[in-house]
């Protein structure tokens, strides 16, 4: 071939230690320099650190080292503001690269402590101490100028990188070395009046690099030259939950071209997650170990084969009428009482709702690369989650944790499933066996059978309409796994899971006196995970969708009926009347026809979003349903339009938040349509994407987004929360269209085509 | 022997011809920024152009690739990437390579496009671009077509 090898993009700097504030001197090398992310060249490696986040290159830029993962929702950038804003500096002079694994890297305010990018906790948890780390740097570089120039800290002046008294002048650059050498001088945060940037919309960061092919992902990681030709494995796993490897032919796999070896491996718990028995299948590239994964013959025995839809089905619909096992998660007034005697003199909604298991199906696949020695293990992975990372390999490898090296790519999306360890630590056990780095990649039918889904979920509801059209009285049954079983012991984790799976109810924004609500912990054998907004996803539709259902009960409006009930809720109120002013509700189109529009409001992750969609519903060609349907079966859903407001308090990129906010909402509309999960024979029976419609180009409404800082001055989580409401707005809408409630999701699953 | 015209240069690789282009790319060639999505020709992170077509190339194998003209985004230089810069389009940006190359080709192959109204290029998007983005960035994505479109048309001017 005419090409040369393109080389290592990894530029591994060797840096033996870094400062923390204080002068406490970690043994952490090896971090991934900013190249490897794409972002720009690798630092100069000889000058120190203003704290574990800050270093200034003596040539010029100041070094963000960021804990959290980037995985599109833009937190690079968006703390890179941060430091920017504190140490009065162009954004283009940050350069940011990921931190390494450290407990000093830890997050400082949730999620036990754990360096983990989750449950929408990036800005909420890193804004703060950024910000505090950009005054403290810019205070130590003042501090460093005025000794050297003899003169008050007070005569100083910094801007884009510089600092300046007087006639005097300095580069950030020319007095890193100095500020570095000394002690740092504490400052706090400026005063948000004073703020350039914060609030603006510069470019992420992260751009450039995803629009020329040059960002590193994962599946993308070239390991360095001297650690030996990078070996790639692809796995195989039980297609039946819960099945153990009984044996393997893997005569044939060992004769196909480019295959070094055909391992087994037995379940290990090195953590709080495990690996589960599985293959590998080593060889020279990936494609080959692919081919010859096909050609192993491997038996799996035990697991559930009686395991189906049709049982899952069941269950759900038994978890709703079992009461012995069901606990009570929220209990207020007597919503019992309440509506029995609205049922004597008034109407009781009725109604069950229920979800289906959902996959991530993160764009790119299940991957890592893997390096292990006698002395350390070298890890790089687009992970959301590097402490547990650790734990799981330390664990299952039996090696000090302060051994463990982990390089953090970027992530081709990661929205939960990233946070699981599996795929990492079992790339790590495949290469404990050999000298050389092996990379791992899952192919994506692998990924299909084995996620963590989000739960299937049913809710059983009913509520007391008086004669005078009030609510008065509402009783929830919740039915489903609790993935809290997967973590902490069970009667712990049924302790507190109905808050948890019970989200949204438990903490419901609506004064609804009397209320009862319920879950039943469903046991079922299919693994289950945190699915971009989690319990939000199901709640907020079985909440939002029967609230509609009892608005129209009461002949009330549905955005009428909200605000009638918000009052202890103002940030709710006023949301509900900002995206119903954005969308022109109750209002006509252009040409005088009448539009179908719905809402939903769900509070999730520190933010509240309002969102209405706009649907148009055609009959199939031939028929004129009248004012109500009877069937939906052949008509053609379009969402034509969805109006987001989006509450996040505090907020630093409105253009991210917005980009978010399409996503999510994107996202969650996809899954509304047509995601589902099928099993049959104790086994996922949704291979790929072709089974697994993710939303496409041609299903995508317009949006418009407000984003409204309407809470206290804190910052509120993004990625999130603008998933759980499209799908009860646009079920909302296709009632107001048809008359037709969409009681189970996908929507598709009533007959409409989506 | 497989040889191909790889952007602008003539490669030839040591390979089974069976041997998807996608995996001749990234572990033949060590260009990665075309990427594995599914593997079935289904979700377009892998699309390349192949004599200017938008091919996906986890489903073409490098033998149907003999003497023709293979693009990747490492070499691709069109108007679609600075709209999706202005657009700040990009959000996980695995997909990315894909939706731009689909999108280079579909104003590249139908320059009629480019002076066409909102609702007939709508319509051409909806219809071409099948690539998947699990982050939903379509909104985006369709306003850096019609960006780029619009550039396209005024380059096209005499």
């Amino acid at each position: 071939m005419s090409l040369s090898s393109p080389g290592s993009l990894v530029n591994l700097s060797r840096r033996e230690a870094f400062k923390l504030g204080g002068g406490l001197v970690l043994g952490l090398a090896f971090p991934p320099s900013p190249e490897f992310l794409g972002y720009g060249p690798a630092a100069d490696a000889t000058t120190d650190w203003l704290g574990p986040y800050v270093r200034v290159d003596p040539h010029g830029g100041v070094i963000l080292r960021v804990p959290a993962s980037e995985m599109g929702q833009g937190i690079h950038t968006g703390l890179a503001m941060v430091l920017a804003e504190e140490l009065d500096l162009t954004l283009d002079q940050v350069r940011v690269e990921m931190a390494p694994n450290s407990k000093a890297y830890g997050h400082p305010s949730q999620l036990g402590s754990q360096q983990l990018t989750a449950g929408s906790g990036s800005t909420r948890g890193w804004w703060q101490p950024m910000a505090e780390a950009g005054a403290t740097a810019r205070a130590t570089l003042v501090a460093t100028a005025a000794s050297r120039w003899k003169v008050d800290v007070a005569t100083c002046k910094t801007a884009d990188g510089v600092v300046t008294s007087g006639a005097n002048r300095a580069t950030y650059g020319e007095l890193a070395v100095d500020a570095a050498a000394g002690s740092l001088t504490k400052a706090a945060p400026k005063d948000r009046s004073t703020w350039k940037l914060v609030h603006t919309e510069p470019q992420r960061l992260d751009i450039p690099s995803k629009v020329n092919g040059t960002g590193v992902f994962g599946i993308d990681v070239k390991t360095p030259p001297e650690l030996g030709t990078c070996l790639n494995a692809t796995v195989l796993h039980s297609p039946v939950f819960g099945a153990h490897l009984e044996s393997v032919d893997d005569a044939a796999a060992r004769k196909m071209p480019g295959v070094v070896d055909v391992l087994q491996f037995t379940a290990k718990k090195g953590s709080l997650q495990e690996t589960l028995d599985f293959v590998a299948v080593v060889a020279d590239t990936f494609w080959h170990a692919r081919l010859a994964a096909a050609a192993v013959v491997a038996k799996w025995e035990g697991g559930r084969p009686d395991l189906d839809d049709d049982a899952i089905a069941k269950a759900l619909a038994a978890g709703l009428g079992v009461i012995a096992k069901t606990s009570v998660v929220k209990k207020s007034g007597d919503a019992k009482g309440q509506i029995a005697a609205a049922d004597k003199t008034g109407t009781v909604v009725t109604a069950t709702y229920s979800v289906p298991y959902l996959h991530h199906a993160t764009m790119e696949p299940l991957c890592a690369t893997a390096h292990v020695t006698a002395e350390k293990v070298e890890i790089w992975a687009p992970t959301q989650s590097q402490t547990l990372t650790e734990e799981g390999i330390a664990g299952c490898l039996g090696v000090p944790r302060s051994s463990i090296r982990l390089h953090t790519t970027l992530l081709g999306g990661g929205l939960g499933r990233k946070s699981e360890v599996d795929f990492v630590v079992e790339a790590a056990r495949i290469a404990e066996h050999y000298d050389k780095p092996v990379k791992v990649t899952w192919p994506r039918e692998e990924d299909f059978k084995h996620g963590f889904y989000r739960p299937a979920f049913a809710a059983f509801m009913r509520a007391g309409v008086t004669k005078a059209g009030d609510l008065s009285g509402l009783s929830v049954r919740l039915s489903g796994p609790n993935i809290l079983t997967r973590f902490v012991p069970k009667p712990i984790a049924r302790l507190i899971g109905g808050s948890f799976v019970g989200e949204n109810f438990y903490e419901n924004p609506y004064t609804i006196r009397d209320q009862h609500v319920e879950y039943h912990e469903l046991d079922l054998p299919i693994p289950t995970g945190f699915w971009r907004s989690v319990s939000a996803s199901h709640n907020g539709y079985f909440r939002e969708c029967f609230l509609d259902e009892v608005a129209h009960a009461a002949g009330v409006d549905p955005v009428q009926f909200r605000i009638d009930h918000l009052d202890a809720s103002p940030r709710h109120k006023a949301l509900v009347q900002r995206v119903a002013a954005m969308a022109d509700w109750g209002k006509p189109a252009a040409d005088g026809s009448k539009r179908a529009l719905g809402i939903g409001i769900v509070e999730s992750f520190g933010s509240i979003v309002a969102e209405v969609a706009q649907v148009r519903v055609t009959p199939p060609a031939g028929s004129t349903p009248g004012q109500v349907w009877a069937t939906l079966e052949g008509a053609t859903l379009k969402v034509e339009k969805v109006w987001i407001a989006f509450d996040c308090g505090r907020y630093i990129h409105p253009g991210i938040i917005r980009a978010q906010a399409e996503g999510a909402m994107g996202m969650g509309l996809g899954a509304a349509l047509g995601e589902a999960m099928s099993f049959s024979g104790g086994a996922a029976a949704t291979p790929n994407f072709y089974a697994y419609p993710v939303l496409r180009m041609a299903q995508m409404p317009d949006v418009e987004v407000e984003v409204v800082e309407g809470g206290p001055d804190s910052p509120g989580g993004v990625g999130e929360p603008a998933l759980p409401p499209i799908a009860p707005a646009v079920c909302n809408a296709i009632f107001a269209a048809t008359g037709v409630r969409i009681r189970k999701l996908p929507i598709a699953s009533s007959g409409l085509i989506v | 022997m497989a040889n191909f015209t790889l952007n602008d240069t003539p490669v030839s690789v040591d390979v089974d011809g069976d041997t998807p282009l996608l995996w001749v790319l990234r572990e033949n060639l060590g260009l990665c920024g075309t990427k594995f999505g599914c593997g079935v020709g289904q979700c377009g992170a892998c699309t390349v152009h192949l004599d200017g077509r938008a091919t996906r190339a986890c489903i073409t194998a490098v033998v149907g690739v003999e003497g023709r003209d293979v693009r990747t985004i490492e070499g691709l230089k069109h108007p679609v990437q600075d709209a999706w810069i202005a657009e700040q389009v990009p959000q996980c940006g695995y997909c990315e390579s894909g939706q731009l190359m689909a999108a280079a080709a579909l104003l590249d192959g139908h320059p009629d496009l480019a002076t066409a109204d909102d609702a007939t290029l709508d319509a051409a998007i909806s219809d071409q671009m099948t690539n998947l983005c699990r982050c939903a960035s379509y909104f985006r994505i369709r306003k850096g077509i019609h960006r780029a479109a619009r550039v396209n048309a005024k380059e096209n001017l005499p």
